[in-house]
């Protein structure tokens, strides 16, 4: 977890025990106002007719939302609620309207006998969408789709129906209209018809204040076991209202099989010794879903320290849990990364001494030589580590990335052909790329890998065929946009990948990004694949998101943060021919692991160059202050015992200053790197590295600018 | 609480551990006029000199409540030493309100 997204965790965390604290106040007594967020002005509590009156103005102007018709009518017809909309469209004025029958005064002649019926049927919530003609003040029709639901008063008494509606004569035509109309109702109005009823219901403050805040309240009378819920509690557990227990017993039994003898017990505990109670845990909906909370509650009147009585507060703590579980996924990673990023460096050395000999050494026996064909299994299996080397590397974001400003579509085009070879004939690809993409800046090497891995990954999940998509977008990220996990806001380019194979369990989807775990049969898979993938694109700042659904498919999404504008490409270095990579200059090398030194001074020395070492950097300034001016290039490592190669460099350059250098490294080194990025003008050459490679590197460096 | 600790960096340059409090009150409603009562206390018995406490009357200037996002009245926050605390009510729990300002 990064600093940042552990701080807002502190934040949110603080955040909710301030809310928390504002409750408790507020339910004490100690608050004399609340400000209204609207206007900024403060409400005395003391003075709940103007409590009441702020609440009503801030429901009128949702009333006056435009082109929502809303209505309100009492059990006995009369208009009790009419907004500015429907006075437009009835053309009269709310004055005129309010008290008065609604189906007598706009309702057609013909349908009045129907609707009377009909409106009994609908306070006993019989229909909640309906059409019907209305009668405008000039005689006029229009036709009116509705949404209705039913109002109660407090003590749970039918008062009368609240109605949405919209003007559907225009559209009328369409038979699929209405069904779209009361859909878009359906979401334009849910808040509406929320302030709207709270208003007619007379909903008190401290209610709304507790439902924002996803908390309840209850009380416990231990002399009759009665138990209490504020109408904000049941929600929390997924109940109506009527359906909330009213005995602690019963209410044990929402509590998470798993958890429900630790809370009874803590409970028990609490109330014998005459303590506060807090504990969270997780309680079941009737879904079956379990979700978290927390409960905290004090024992009031106790007499003879026998509790009498119990005050509680339960918070809806699921975001916090969420957090926290990520918390925990990244530390796990975090540490297994470290570990994988250690091995990999020295693992790095081994090979590059082994890849180097075994170079020289197969040089030697002719081309009909048996022993030169295994000593190119040698070669191959030498390779192959590397690989896997350059993929832990990758994953515990040790790797180097020379980032430039990148073009994903032109990435996605560019690797077509291959990636269709790699996937057969049976899984057609179609790739879906945004016209407008942005530009990210990241290794385009490392890019090539994610795609080909997220690919790769594909196909092995439809083995019997199917189709794999891979999509670009510019994306938009906000705090919203995965409410249960922390990210950086911004601008990004998404690039996904998806497959309609067989899908995952939750297991597999919340180890998926584990080294060396694979779901794969042995000897298919390295389980890197996907840690590979994570790496990089954490190193790239970015995030990788998984979607799946069993016997569906699975979707990849990778977003990288849009590349800054201003932020042009830097040209890439003069490339070498193999053949010529030969020269005469003086070389002086420095690298503290010895068969690393002697292999990279015999490969530059059957080049013809001129060569120098030394173990240190101490020893490195002795050999160049006993031949001056002679020496063109510095090969250096970048971590050296006592110092590092840029320090070793900066010091030599100061003497001679046309001096020219070659880091060569294993992993990621904060001395010339920032964040794992390096500069693209900054010559470096990663171990394991080919005597070729070796080569034409020294060779470009030293023809470069 | 009313000795005096070295100076931290974090803190005010001007002078060493300065307690700087703002109280958003409503005008002469009971629990404003008890927490302006308690908080000048608070002040002066255990912070003398070196505390800035500054009174906000949201009745009179209301748009001060959205800066410092202040939903209800009276709120006391501690803007220094950091970190900053937000403290609801009328502030008659002295040892509360000492060990939300316990860093001063």
């Amino acid at each position: 977890m990064t600093h940042t997204e552990e701080r807002q965790v502190t934040e949110l965390t603080q955040r909710l025990a301030e809310a928390e604290a504002t409750i408790a106040a507020l339910l004490s007594g100690e608050i004399d106002a609340v400000v209204d967020a609207g206007t900024q002005t403060p409400v005395l509590l003391a003075k709940a007719q103007d409590a009441l009156r702020l609440e009503r103005d801030r429901a009128q102007r949702y009333l006056n939302a435009p082109d929502i018709i809303l209505l309100a009518v009492g059990l006995d017809g009369r208009i009790t609620l009419v907004n500015r909309y429907a006075c437009s469209i009835l053309g009269w004025t709310a004055d005129e309207l309010m008290g008065r029958d609604w189906v007598d005064t706009c309702l057609p002649v013909r349908i009045r006998d129907d609707m009377k019926a009909k409106l009994h049927d609908l306070t006993a919530g019989e229909f909640t969408v309906l059409e019907n003609p209305i009668l405008t003040k000039s005689g006029d029709e229009r036709l009116i789709g509705w949404r209705n639901t039913v109002l109660h008063d407090d003590e749970g008494n039918v008062t009368g129906v609240l109605s949405s509606g919209s003007d559907i004569t225009e559209s009328r035509e369409v038979e699929t209209t209405l069904q779209k109309t009361t859909a878009d109702l359906r979401d334009h109005t849910k808040l509406l018809e929320e302030h709207a009823a709270a208003l007619l219901k007379n909903e008190d403050r401290t209610t709304y204040a507790l439902r924002a805040a996803r908390m309840g309240l209850w009380e416990l009378d231990m002399a009759t076991g009665e138990l209490t819920w504020s109408p904000t509690m049941a929600p929390l557990f997924g109940l109506r209202s009527d359906q909330a227990p009213t005995t602690a017993e019963e209410f044990f039994r929402l509590v998470h099989a798993d958890d429900r003898r630790m809370v009874e017990t803590s409970f028990g505990q609490a109330a014998a010794a005459g303590s506060d109670f807090k504990e969270e845990f997780r309680v079941v909906w009737p879904d079956g879903h379990a979700h978290w909370m927390s409960a905290s509650a004090r024992m009031t009147g106790g007499r003879e320290g026998k509790a009498e009585h119990w005050v509680g507060v339960n918070t809806d703590i699921g975001e916090r849990k969420a957090l926290e579980a990520q918390f925990r996924q990244a530390q796990k990673m975090e540490a297994v990364g470290q570990l994988a990023g250690g091995v990999a460096h020295d693992f790095n050395n081994l090979l590059t001494s082994i890849l180097g000999y075994s170079g020289f050494v197969i040089d030697t026996f002719g081309p009909q030589d048996r022993r030169r064909a295994d000593m190119d299994e040698v070669i191959k299996a030498g390779q192959r580590a590397a690989g896997l080397t350059r993929q832990l590397l990758a994953f515990s974001r040790k790797q180097v990335l020379q980032p430039t400003r990148l073009d994903l579509n032109a990435l996605v085009t560019g690797m077509h052909q291959m990636l269709s070879r790699l996937i057969g004939e049976h899984v057609e690809l179609v790739p879906s790329l945004a016209a407008d993409l942005s530009a990210v800046r990241a290794d385009p090497g490392q890019l090539e890998q994610v795609l080909m891995n997220l690919v790769v990954n594909a196909r092995d999940a439809m083995p019997s065929g199917g189709r794999l998509t891979i999509h670009t977008a510019n994306i938009e990220l906000d705090q919203s946009f995965a409410h249960d996990v922390v990210i950086r806001p911004g601008p990004y380019v998404m690039l996904s990948v998806s497959d309609t194979g067989v899908g995952m369990t939750d297991a597999t989807k919340s180890r998926l990004f584990e080294p060396f775990f694979t779901t794969k049969d042995a000897g298919k898979g390295t389980g890197l694949g996907l840690a590979t993938v994570y790496g990089i694109v954490k190193q790239s700042g970015g995030y990788v998101w998984v979607y799946s659904e069993l016997g569906k498919g699975t979707s990849f999404e990778v977003h990288l943060p849009r590349a800054d504008e201003s932020r042009e490409p830097v040209n890439p270095a003069v490339v070498v021919d193999h053949a010529a990579a030969v020269g005469t200059e003086t070389v002086l090398i420095v690298e503290d692991e010895d068969a690393v030194r002697l292999l990279t001074r015999r490969v530059l020395e059957e080049a013809n160059y001129r060569v120098f070492d030394a173990p240190n950097p101490q020893q490195a300034e002795a050999v160049f202050e006993a031949n001056p001016n002679v020496f063109s290039l510095l090969v250096t490592d970048v971590i050296m015992p006592g110092s590092t190669g840029p320090k070793l460099f900066a010091e030599l350059v100061r003497r001679q200053p046309n001096l020219k250098v070659l880091y060569v490294s294993g992993y990621t080194d904060t001395a010339i790197i920032d964040g794992g990025q390096i500069d693209p003008a900054i010559d470096l050459l990663q171990k394991p590295f080919s005597a070729n490679a070796l080569k034409r590197r020294v060779r470009e460096v030293l023809d470069g600018e | 609480m009313a000795t005096q600790k070295p100076t931290s960096a974090a803190g005010s340059q001007s002078d060493p551990v300065r307690v700087q409090l703002r109280l958003y009150v409503s005008g002469n409603a009971p629990n404003s006029v008890r927490a302006i009562a308690n908080a000048k206390t608070i002040c002066a018995e255990h912070f003398d000199a070196r505390c800035d406490l500054e009174i906000v009357d949201l009745i009179a200037q209301p748009l001060r409540a959205l800066a410092d996002e202040v939903i209800v009245t009276p709120t006391l926050i501690k803007f220094l030493p950091l970190p900053v605390q937000r403290i609801v009510g009328n502030l008659s729990d002295t040892s509360q309100v000492l060990l939300a300002l316990a860093d001063a």
